[in-house]
């Protein structure tokens, strides 16, 4: 078997070597590197020969001096870069540069630099080193002075950068190298995820693959491609190497005929100079990085051995390279330079495959010990020992589909109660696609709306009016997407009495009022929540007023009513009456982003669900949202307008509203309690959720409303 | 010999194989039928141990079958397995290496099977640029090129022209003679009548019928009447016949419950206007319709 495996790999590698792909490549390469490293030295050839730029590395100043100075000081220092010429009337020509150095009591001297080109950093460096000598010797000169003192002032402050949790030296020195070495990773699982993915997905469309596991296990036959992909990749690093060192000793041999250089190249690469601490970092990367490529490779490998077409075996490959750019340039963001790394930290970077970057970038922070390096190598050991074992079967299952005949299979047993489900999830779907559409068009016109706020100076009414237009803008638009789900059944053309929506109203309005009660006595800091600085409002003027009270109390109870209950509520209805009240409540919850707001909105949610399947009508859910809003509304104006009678009305009539309703409500439930009854059949909540989380939109709907849940707490406590 | 005992097969709670049992013997060939779907591929990759079984065994030469044992073992898939990208010479090399085979006995065997087809100029070509029927010559070269003890063919036959089925036809009793075990399955009843020795018939991965081909045509107590005339049907009507078949104007297939009955219903039939009366021995088809009772369809 063994024998079968080797011979099979390197015929693979052979066949690979012999493409034409594989040949054409590697002359492109041949002849770029050698192309790229000697274009420097034929360049220099060729202005040797032709005469032009010989000067050119000298700069050529043409000097109007006042303090007379400069050209002894650039004879004297011997200055080989800089060739003072004669200054011309005809002004500043070509090749030439002119300096003008002026004397004046206030700032001793100034200088004006003109030329036709760009004078390369050194170069005016030089000049400035010269011109601050200039004004050093006058300054000593005019007030008789110490030069050394002078020269000391002049320079710059020397501060040592001590940071204890880190060698900052070591730090500034290596990170590059880091950088660089996770970018070549980045390079070479490309290549690797591509090649295996094409390799086997080509195979397992073409049907090979069954024939292959006649003749070796599956274990062999996952390590043949990845081993054939590995091998020739790295043939290919040692030519592409090879070709490098090539064209050195073409440029060295350039150099020794036509330029009567001496050859440093080739010697440099050989005494690159190793310490300690880089010797740790190349040696660990290498071992990981041969530890992750194969780990890799027999992910890349697993996925693509459930493809069944071409655009999904680029797909595979995408997934793959996704993981490696979190790997490789996200993950090591996670380490923050200025601050100790925690242990939470620490525990991450030494994951398998996360180590590769993040591990060395520890090490030049001195954060972790050698311990904790052998322990993330282990990591990846162990990870490769599991996937070998363990891979080759998930690769098998995937190469012979018998997952999918397991799945029809069982969708055949139950048909109507599936379709029902993959209606129910479809509808999921759609109220997640809304959801995530308000979401979107709420912070894309909040973004715009802090925009404009900076570009222009805006009044608070015009801010509100504009808050309202944004909010009703990036509400509706969920609202006529999912409007036409729903289908008119015939049961919701029959009415339902008069009296009995009476009942209801208020014995829900008594429920929220209860709720209201209790959250604010569970909750009690509720004080740093302060509506009005986040909304915003002019309470000294009349318009201002309305237009708090139409964007807290009207609007919502009007176009969340629609959204809500009008839409949602009804297009999932038909999937039980429990489902549909649940997940409405819980959207309603989730879209005000604030937790203590969005628990009450979610138990509001479910009252309001409630009264509208009883009373087929979102009218009384209307009324109740106004009401709601609409006594917190009263109590901000009151608050800020400091005005009494208003308060002792308002407690009044909560008072009679909470009197009237409770009376309502206890007469309900001692003698009319089948008003309160709800049947619930349709989907179980068991099916709600594994309709919620096997769809991966849902999910990111779900995870984007949390975070911004959670940062909008950060923002606020 | 390929010994077979309880094979079974599911997929989630389906049973693509239920309790298969056979043997095919030595310079034998044994027919494997069955519609679409009926379990014939998974009964060959549940034999050759490429899906995993769930119960019984499968035996050569009393050996049971595991890597080592199939480089004896030849098998030609229904559909597919070779890579578009290769040369013919490449994919052998390849399918070669996996039996176990030397380069140089790869390239002798491999020219002596397309030097047999008369394919030898595809050699170097590409495999996306064969045809179609070519390509299934190729298939079964893939599956005989290391001269194995036991060969299985699923569905050897498709994509074919009649001259090239011919071909193969030979070839395949050629092997026989050899002494080479046989097995193949196909859901054309011609080839296996014409070819098989043994029949296993199998409809939903159940085993409905299996033995010696002759033996079950000649024990099937059950005649064809084949009548072009005049018949009405409904004054047919004896307790033994147990179906009519009127495809055609005037042509008539009944069939019979037990040949001594036979007799008494052409004595029914002449009473009609007849021009022509045949007496056959149910044909594999018409045995597979019985079992399974159900039309057999291709």
């Amino acid at each position: 078997m063994k024998n079968k495996l080797y011979r099979l790999t390197v015929l693979g590698i052979e066949q690979t070597l012999k493409m034409k792909f594989f040949v054409i490549l590697n002359i492109i390469m041949l002849v770029g590197i050698i192309g790229v490293v000697n274009f420097g030295t034929v360049k220099q050839i060729i202005e040797k020969n032709t005469g032009k730029g010989i000067d050119k590395n000298i700069l050529k100043v043409m000097v109007q001096d006042e303090t007379e100075r400069f050209v002894d000081l650039v004879k004297l220092k011997e200055i080989k870069d800089i060739e003072v010429v004669d200054y011309s009337e005809q002004g500043v020509t070509e090749g030439k540069s002119l300096v003008e150095i002026k004397y004046s009591n206030v700032s001793i001297i100034s200088a004006k630099i003109t030329s036709n080109e760009y004078i390369e950093d050194n170069k005016y460096t030089e000049l400035q080193n010269i011109i601050n000598e200039i004004r050093t010797d006058i300054f000593v000169d005019k007030y008789d002075a110490n030069l050394n003192e002078v020269q000391e002032l002049g320079s710059n402050v020397k501060i040592e950068r001590i940071v204890l949790t880190l060698n900052a030296t070591d730090y500034v020195k290596y990170e590059p190298v880091v950088m660089v070495i996770a970018f070549i990773m980045y390079m070479l699982f490309i290549f690797v995820a591509a090649t295996i993915s094409s390799t086997i997905g080509i195979e397992k469309i073409s049907k090979t693959t069954e024939y292959m596991l006649t003749g070796i296990s599956e274990k062999a036959y996952l390590w043949y491609n990845i081993l054939q992909v590995n091998i020739v990749f790295l043939i290919q690093m040692i030519l592409s190497g090879v070709y490098y060192v090539f064209a050195n000793i073409i440029s060295s041999l350039l150099i020794i005929k036509f330029l009567d250089g001496s050859v440093g190249k080739i010697g440099e690469i050989a005494t690159f100079s190793m310490d300690p601490i880089l010797f740790k970092i190349v040696v660990l990367t290498l071992v990981q990085t041969v530890l992750c490529v194969l780990i890799l490779s027999i992910v890349q490998a697993i996925m693509t051995s459930k493809v069944n077409n071409m655009t999904d075996i680029s797909n595979s490959s995408m997934l793959v390279i996704m993981i490696v750019v979190l790997v490789c340039f996200v993950s090591p963001n996670i380490i923050n330079v200025s601050e100790t790394v925690n242990i939470f930290i620490k525990i991450v970077s030494c994951l398998p495959v996360l180590s590769i970057v993040m591990v060395p970038k520890l090490i030049l922070l001195h954060q972790i010990s050698n311990i904790g390096i052998v322990l993330a190598v282990l990591a990846n050991v162990a990870t490769l020992t599991f996937l070998s074992i363990f891979g080759s079967r998930w690769f098998k299952r995937g190469l012979l589909d018998s997952g999918n005949s397991k799945k029809s299979d069982k969708r055949k047993k139950d048909e109507i109660y599936d379709m029902n489900k993959s209606k129910f999830k479809e509808t999921i779907f759609k109220v997640s696609i809304a959801m995530l559409m308000y979401l979107v068009i709420s912070s894309a016109l909040g973004f715009i709306l802090i925009f404009i706020k900076g570009a222009f100076i805006l009044s608070t009414n015009i801010a509100s009016l504009i808050n309202i237009i944004i909010w009703v803008a990036s509400i509706l638009p969920p609202y006529f997407y999912l409007k036409p789900l729903h289908v008119k059944s015939k049961e919701a053309n029959k009415k339902v009495a008069i009296k009995d929506k009476i009942n209801l109203l208020f014995s829900c309005a008594f429920l929220v009022i209860v709720i209201q009660f209790i959250i604010s006595f569970i909750i009690k800091d509720n004080s740093k929540f302060d509506i009005v600085d986040l909304i915003g409002a002019d309470f000294k003027s009349i318009i201002g007023i309305l237009l708090f009270t139409i964007q807290v109390a009207i609007l919502p109870a009007i176009f969340e009513e629609l959204l809500f209950r009008g839409a949602m509520l009804k297009v999932l209805n038909k999937f039980g009456n429990l489902a549909s009240i649940l997940i409405t409540a819980f959207c309603f919850g989730l879209m005000h982003q604030n937790l203590t707001q969005g628990i009450f909105a979610f138990l509001l949610g479910i009252i309001l669900a409630f009264i509208t399947i009883k009373t087929k009508s979102i009218i009384p859910a209307m009324i109740i949202h106004f009401l709601n809003n609409f006594v917190s509304v009263i109590a901000v104006i009151a608050a800020e307008t400091n005005n009494n009678i208003m308060i002792n009305i308002i407690n009044i009539s909560v008072y009679a509203v909470v009197l009237m309703s409770g009376l309502y409500f206890a007469k309900n439930i001692l003698v009319n309690r089948k008003i309160f009854k709800l049947e619930n059949t349709g989907i179980k909540i068991k099916n709600i959720l594994s309709c919620i989380f096997t769809q991966y939109i849902v999910v990111i709907t779900l995870l984007l409303y949390v975070i911004i849940t959670i940062y909008m707490e950060m923002l606020l406590f | 010999m390929l010994e077979v005992k309880n094979m079974t097969k599911k997929f989630g709670d389906y049973l693509a194989i239920d309790n298969i049992s056979f043997t095919a013997k030595e310079g034998r060939i044994l027919g494997i039928l069955g519609r679409n779907g009926a379990g014939k591929s998974t009964l060959f990759r549940s034999i050759l141990n490429i899906v995993q079984k769930d119960k019984g065994e499968a035996l050569l030469d009393g050996e049971s079958i595991n890597y080592s044992i199939l480089d004896r073992v030849g098998y030609l898939i229904e559909e597919g397995s070779l890579t578009p990208e290769y040369t013919v010479y490449n994919q052998f090399s390849t399918f070669g290496i996996l039996k176990n085979m030397s380069d140089d006995e790869i390239t002798t065997s491999l020219i002596y099977w397309l030097k047999k087809f008369d394919m030898l100029e595809y050699l170097n070509m590409k495999i996306k640029n064969i045809s179609k029927g070519n390509r299934q010559k190729l298939q079964f070269i893939v599956s005989v090129l290391h001269s194995p003890k036991l060969l299985i063919l699923d569905e050897p036959f498709s994509g074919l022209d009649p001259v090239s089925v011919d071909e193969l036809k030979n070839v395949i009793l050629e092997l026989k003679k050899e002494g080479i075990t046989i097995v193949f399955s196909s859901h054309q009843m011609e080839h296996v009548e014409l070819l098989c020795d043994d029949i296993l018939l199998i409809n939903k991965g159940k085993m409905i019928l299996y033995g010696n081909l002759n033996e079950i045509k000649n024990g099937y107590d059950k005649k064809k009447i084949s009548v072009v005339g005049c018949l009405n049907i409904d004054k047919l009507n004896n307790e033994n016949i147990f179906k009519i078949v009127n495809d055609k104007l005037n042509t008539y297939e009944i069939y019979v419950n037990g040949s001594n009955n036979v007799t008494d219903i052409l004595d029914l039939i002449k009473t009609f206007d007849v021009q022509s009366i045949n007496i056959n021995n149910l044909s594999l088809e018409d045995i597979f319709m019985d079992k399974a009772g159900i039309k057999y369809e291709e």
